[in-house]
């Protein structure tokens, strides 16, 4: 999901925003870090089963879903990913 | 397994804890601090930098009180707590709160007239004062906007000393209260968590704790538990003290615009000045603006911020926080780490928020914006005032993201015991030396940064237990 939402194709910068997501999830309460590994365990059996590697496509299908918990967690992810990939393009500008 | 003895046990270095054990340790107790996070240079990390929210921030950043919708906050979790992340800005508690809480509560030795003469003191240890010389253009504008409008704006005063630096220097407690407790004797253990409280019939005994992952167990006379409104209750409800503990959490829902102006604007500092016209329900004022802080406050408009990027200099992030009717809950649940928050907006709050925005909006735009975006998923971008209208109906449940770094009040002070978890001076109702002396205290939110009322009623309670 991480790679679905970075932008940038400098390889450096998409691993340093991996990183730091994955370290911040690794913090998160247990609340928070399971439901956005269920996601993304729903994400990938989804893209699965509609044979589809449009992983976008499918995250703004999320971002918009009726069901609250869904739209929250990928939200959240997305906050990160931002977050992460200004400041550290920042930093190494 | 270690084992330390210690007359006073304080859980928490944050502006409850630190203040507690300076006071304590200057009155010749022995005391012992331990602080869960790690002890960080207060000059290492920038200001709301990603190396400082790793270095000193709960869970790297973000958690959320769930709900519909649910609210992010932060945390501090390092020597002195979340004095280290704030703004720094200081303000006392209103005297017409400090009345109301002391009637409904029922709270001895809570008028206004005490409360201000100790928060003189502390105010002179923090050299709390106000910014020399004009304000940067980030809060100026709040004032600008307000001026057009007729409404009221303040320049708050912060807890910075300006003696060695222009731009000051933020007096958080690992500078200040800390170091003063350090130099009375008082003895700080970085890295130590609080696996449980000691109980042994109606008093306490001490607590057990891990440093570094390794055991240590710490004897004690009297505990004080400091860890703020969320880590505070988790900890006494583990340790099997559970009566009104955790349910009256309160907080201040946030809601944000990020602003684009014709022209640059500072990004260095949070601005100080607040528009109180609507205060204490409704309070306007600016925040972090980072690169990182003005494009995720872009995306909370549902927009995918890095197009909107190029003049990133010229966009800063502004709020509305309210008084909320809503109340949540911390809940500690066994095998899990971090208790579960949760805090439940009402539709009044929502209404109150709707008109937040609404008010931020007019107010940036009077004061020179071009174009505004809501923290609202979908959300119209204003670029003037009829714009403004389509938010009344588009603040709702399911697209508002909302914030908040101020969390108190899920303890409660007071002798009306059945809605409060201690008496009136932080000692858990029920055992005779276990006290809380933090945000949790607080009996309901304060319309206000909470800093300087959890300093003043900490040093008041610190001064009370000595007398005892």
């Amino acid at each position: 999901m991480v790679g679905a939402l970075t932008v940038p194709s400098d390889p450096a910068l998409r691993a340093g925003v991996e990183r730091w997501v994955d370290d911040t999830l690794a913090d998160m309460p247990e609340h928070l870090r399971f439901g956005v590994l269920a996601q993304s365990i729903v994400l990938g059996l989804w893209a699965k089963v509609r044979g589809t590697d449009d992983d976008a496509a499918l995250l703004a299908s999320f971002e918009t879903s009726p069901l609250w918990p869904v739209r929250q967690y990928v939200r959240l992810l997305k906050g990160l990913v931002i977050f992460a990939e200004q400041e550290l393009a920042e930093a190494a500008a | 397994m270690s084992r330390i003895d210690t007359e006073v046990l304080v859980v928490g270095s944050g502006a409850g804890g630190a203040t507690t054990a300076a006071v304590l340790a200057e009155a010749g107790r022995t005391v012992t601090v331990v602080e869960e996070g790690p002890w960080v240079d207060p000059e290492a990390h920038e200001p709301f930098s990603l190396e400082e929210m790793r270095a000193r921030y709960r869970h790297h950043g973000p958690s959320a009180a769930l709900g519909s919708p649910p609210v992010a906050y932060a945390e501090g979790r390092c020597v002195g707590g979340s004095t280290e992340i704030n703004s720094g800005l200081w303000h006392r508690l209103p005297d017409d709160l400090a009345e109301e809480w002391q009637r409904r509560y029922r709270i001895d030795e809570f008028g206004p007239a005490a409360l201000h003469g100790y928060a003189a003191r502390v105010e002179e240890w923090q050299s709390v004062s106000r910014l020399p010389g004009a304000p940067p253009l980030s809060s100026a504008l709040l004032e600008r906007g307000a001026t057009k409008l007729g409404w009221q704006s303040v320049e708050f005063p912060r807890v910075f000393r300006f003696a060695d630096a222009p731009r000051g220097v933020k007096q958080t407690m690992a500078r200040t209260i800390i170091p003063r407790a350090v130099d009375a004797g008082a003895t700080v253990l970085p890295r130590t968590r609080v696996a449980r409280i000691l109980r042994e019939g109606d008093r306490v005994v001490g607590a057990s704790c891990t440093r570094d992952g390794e055991p240590v167990d710490i004897s004690a006379e009297h505990v004080f538990v400091c860890g703020g409104a969320v880590q505070t209750p988790a900890l006494l409800q583990r340790s099997g003290v559970r009566r009104n503990i955790g349910n009256g959490l309160k907080l201040h829902p946030t809601i944000k615009i990020a602003a684009r102006f014709p022209h640059p604007i500072d990004h260095d500092e949070v601005p100080m000045h607040r528009v109180t016209e609507f205060a204490p329900n409704l309070t306007i004022g600016g925040s972090a603006s980072r690169k990182g802080h003005v494009a995720l406050a872009i995306a909370d408009a549902g927009i995918d911020p890095r197009p909107e990027l190029a003049e990133w200099e010229h966009v800063s992030v502004y709020y509305a926080a309210i008084r909320s009717d809503a109340g949540g809950r911390v809940l500690w649940l066994p095998g899990v780490k971090s208790p579960l928050v949760t805090y439940k907006l009402t539709d009044a709050d929502l209404s109150r928020l709707a008109r937040g925005l609404v008010h931020l909006g007019e107010l940036l735009l009077a004061a020179g914006a071009t174009e505004l975006f809501p923290s609202v998923i979908g959300g119209t971008v204003a670029r003037s005032v009829d714009d403004i209208g389509a938010w009344w109906r588009e603040v709702d449940r399911r697209r508002t993201n909302l914030m908040t770094v101020h969390l108190t009040s899920s303890v409660r002070m007071g002798e009306e015991d059945t809605i409060t978890g201690t008496d009136s001076y932080g000692r858990v109702h029920g055992l005779r030396n276990l006290y809380v002396n933090d945000a949790s205290l607080l009996p309901d939110a304060p319309g206000v940064n909470p800093q300087a009322a959890i300093m003043t009623i900490a040093l008041r309670n610190a001064e009370h237990f000595l007398s005892c």
